[in-house]
């Protein structure tokens, strides 16, 4: 790399300038977030003496909406008169928010901080309506009731995660990708940890910052080699530096490619808990508060893959490994998805407690989107978005109904789950529903999951037109029956199993009188019918989600990539 | 043998010792002492690549904030030595073949690479180095993760005051 | 001047010294400890690249990483005086009533 000068302030200042207007614009969600981020640690102060206690998570729902709306401003509609073609730069219809310091000449070209595209648009939408759910579901929890006096805290933390979710699809720039990866995860932590005082609290956040830490660690010296191999830190520079430059990638620079290529994705592979990166999953998810589980497991899964979408194929993209052969990325990949489904299939077999089997099969679940992120290119990525989109409101949903339940009868091990459906079908029904659609049986969302990404693996080589990824359709397949079992033992376990009480009475030769019935209120009812809907409406008329998923992917020129 | 380079040579020995040191002592007060020196001899490497700005944050923050902060907290939990013994001698011995196989394979890709590096610090390096250009840098082109890094500090602090603080009777 | 191989072979050791004091300690405040030596070994790369590549990015994000250590060194302490709180230990192998 040629040495460049001492950073030239006028230049600079010229820059910023001349990008200032879009830059405005492209900020206005991150700002929204910000300011309800800041104005929710104090309203806590001042709310302290008010009847209700849970202002601040009104406040952050509305800072959420707000935020989303104004996201929503920031899609860019294809226009029909402008067909998109090979080679077609991008850049008029992404906005840069700013411009790191690389040499002049790439300075012009606008290598950026952060995009505003829409595929992270997408993204920010879906947390959006992930954290809004969320909320929704925390007013309901007993277990956040119990800690009602730092609900301003929580609220403003969940918003504070917002800011790193809403950028970490959004980055182009390894220092922006760490720095919004790291505040998603010390929010994280500071949640997972949120009912200390309970005893599965502190140590479920333990676990996960323990590694956490460990994980950006090796993520961080990982992206400390791609810098040393070329010296710059934006994704887009580095691809082109790796095409331009052969001796970057050869000789024993290769290795170090694939070394520092392997420890960036530990740190990614954390966020999606892939195996063998997934040790915290199954704690976090239980001894956190559940509203935080479901977050986590949405939000915090879908951002780490906008996160690796944007690395892997705009530092690979297949464009770049005909002329110059980079890595071979996507066999390790695949290797690590069926690795990944298979693992956390089995491992839910073995438990007894629905938080944890849900736990695990949410590890499967990032196996599935694994292999759509192996295949690459739009059909990929439309696939993985469109299973984001629907895996949101079934994870969200079975939390919730698990959550509902879980207040009630003070229990998540499925032996007391024994003979629900008498004492609460609303929950168990909806509950059944979720299970449904997280196996992906068809007229549910997660068929139509399901179905696109298997339809991405299977999409025939074009020189061959051989099918390169049978086998990881394959492995998805056997897996989705697997998962069939686990989930279907809680829908029978709800429906036809007898209370375990009803059986120890009547062997002891005395008539059980029935459980009593459970009771939910309205707005919890309501809340549940707002999740279920969407699945089954997905379900039969999923059109205008997989257009809105496409019409992301217009944008990327996959051959191409420039802003 | 210029003085930089003897220099070099004696602080990164004593970062080492010291780093070994760290995970091996028994107590945790000795083991954050001894990385309090490893930080400080980071600190004098970091000059002899004329980063002076980061040299004085290095001290300034890692030996004294953060590492000042371990030792509140190891003295208010008042901690018995740990029994270092590790579970069982088989899987540390595997464990510790492990790390050194990792740390020969990074060691001879970096000395098989050498040729490509580049021989001698840049000519801007003493400049670059320097508060004001490193502030110019950051205060420009990277103010937008700057500022997303104070949110990190105060989700930091907020986080660690609802953790820490002592529950309410 | 040493060459730069001579920096990037003592970041590699002290990052695998860290890294090795994570995965065999059990006392939790030593484990976050060696967590920074193991950023600390990262920042001496990265420095060393900045400063022979004559790039000023490596140090910038030196920044961010001691401004994220310290964030999390904050965080981390703060959930082992809470563990300590309810379990009076900090010694992780005792700390299983979830299962790994």
């Amino acid at each position: 790399m040629p040495p460049s000068s001492v950073p030239d302030l006028s230049s600079v200042a010229r820059l910023v300038q001349a990008y200032s207007a879009y830059s405005l614009n492209g900020f206005v969600p991150e700002v929204i977030l910000v300011g309800g981020f800041l104005i929710a640690i104090l309203l806590d102060v001042f709310t302290r003496r008010a009847k209700s206690k849970s202002i601040s998570i009104y406040f952050a729902i509305v800072v959420l909406a707000m935020a989303g709306i104004a996201s929503a401003f920031q899609w860019q509609p294809f226009v029909a008169g402008q067909p998109w073609k090979p080679g077609h730069l991008i850049f008029p219809y992404s906005q840069t928010l700013f411009i790191p310091m690389v040499h002049e000449s790439v300075l012009e070209r606008g290598y950026a901080m952060a995009v505003v595209d829409n595929f992270s648009v997408f993204f920010k939408l879906l947390i959006s309506v992930a954290g809004i759910f969320m909320l929704l579901m925390s007013l309901a929890s007993q277990e956040l009731r119990e800690r009602s006096r730092r609900l301003g805290e929580y609220s403003s933390l969940i918003i504070g995660m917002c800011v790193g979710l809403y950028l970490m699809p959004a980055s182009l720039d390894l220092t922006m990708m760490y720095i919004s990866l790291e505040l998603v995860s010390i929010a994280g932590y500071i949640l997972a940890g949120f009912s200390r005082d309970t005893e599965h609290g502190a140590e479920a956040a333990l676990k996960y910052i323990m590694f956490g830490a460990l994980s950006s660690g090796l993520m961080i010296y990982g992206f400390s080699l791609f810098y040393g191999l070329t010296g710059t830190t934006n994704i887009i520079a580095i691809r082109e530096v790796l095409a331009l430059n052969p001796a970057t990638h050869t000789g024993a620079n290769f290795y170090i490619l694939w070394i520092a290529t392997i420890l960036a994705l530990v740190g990614m592979g954390y966020k999606i808990s892939a195996v063998p990166f997934h040790f915290w999953t199954p704690d976090v998810y239980e001894g956190a508060p559940t509203p935080v589980t479901a977050f986590l497991s949405v939000a915090s899964k879908a951002a780490g893959f906008g996160l690796l979408i944007r690395f892997l194929i705009f530092v690979f993209p297949e464009g770049t490994k005909t002329a110059a052969p980079v890595l071979d990325w996507q066999t390790a990949l695949a290797i690590g998805s069926i690795v990944t489904m298979t693992f956390g299939n089995l491992a839910a077999l073995l438990q007894t407690n629905v938080r944890r089997i849900l736990a695990y099969s949410s590890i499967a679940h990032a196996g599935y989107m694994m292999a759509a992120l192996v295949v690459g290119k739009a059909d990929g990525t439309v696939a993985i978005m469109i299973y984001l989109a629907t895996y949101l409101f079934m994870q969200i949903g079975v939390f919730y109904a698990v959550m509902l339940i879980a207040n009630k009868i003070g229990s998540e091990e499925i032996d007391d789950y024994r003979g629900l459906m008498t004492r609460t079908p609303l929950v168990s029904s909806a509950m059944v529903i979720f299970l449904l659609s997280l196996t992906g049986i068809p007229l549910t969302a997660g068929f139509i999951g399901k179905f696109y990404l298997l339809a991405a693996v299977l999409t025939p080589d074009a020189a061959t037109h051989s099918l390169p990824w049978l086998w990881l359709a394959v492995g998805v397949i056997v897996n989705s029956v697997i998962s069939l079992y686990y989930y279907l033992r809680v829908a029978a376990a709800m429906f036809l199993k007898r209370p375990l009480r009803d059986m120890a009475l009547e062997r002891a030769g005395q008539t059980a009188p029935p459980l009593p019935a459970i009771q939910f209120g309205v707005p919890v009812s309501a809340l549940l019918l707002a999740l279920i809907v969407p699945i089954l409406v997905l379900g039969v008329y999923f059109q205008p989600l997989v257009d809105f998923a496409s019409g992301v992917v217009r944008f990327f020129n996959f051959d191409n990539i420039r802003y | 043998m210029p003085l930089s380079e003897i220099a070099f040579y004696v602080l990164s020995a004593g970062a080492i010792i010291f780093a070994l040191l760290t995970i091996t002592r028994k107590s945790a007060v000795v083991s954050a002492l001894m990385l309090v020196m490893t930080f400080c001899f980071l600190a004098g490497i970091y000059l002899t690549l004329s980063a002076q700005f980061l040299a004085v944050v290095q001290v300034a923050v890692y030996a004294g904030a953060i590492m000042v902060l371990v030792l509140f907290v190891i003295m208010l939990l008042n901690l018995e030595s740990e029994d270092i013994r590790i579970t069982s001698s088989w899987k540390s011995l595997v464990g510790v073949l492990v790390a050194l196989g990792v740390l020969a394979q990074i060691l001879a890709m970096i000395f098989m690479s050498e040729d490509k590096l580049p021989k001698t610090i840049s000519a801007s390096a003493a400049v670059l180095g320097t508060t004001e250009s490193v502030g110019t840098t950051l205060y420009t082109a990277y103010s937008f993760p700057f500022e997303m890094a104070s949110i990190i500090l105060i989700s930091a602090a907020v986080g660690a005051i609802i953790l820490a603080k002592k529950r309410l009777a | 001047m040493a060459p730069l191989s001579h920096y990037l072979a003592v970041s590699a050791i002290l990052f695998v010294i860290g890294t090795a004091g994570v995965l065999f300690r059990r006392n939790a405040i030593i484990v976050f400890m060696c967590v920074e030596l193991m950023l600390n070994a990262v920042n001496l790369t990265l420095i060393a690249f900045s400063q022979f590549l004559g790039d000023q990015t490596g140090q910038i994000l030196v920044f961010f990483v001691m401004t994220v250590a310290a964030a999390e060194a904050a965080v981390g302490l703060a959930i082992v005086i809470a563990l300590f709180r309810n379990r009076q230990t900090v010694d992780i192998a005792k700390v299983n009533i979830l299962k790994w």
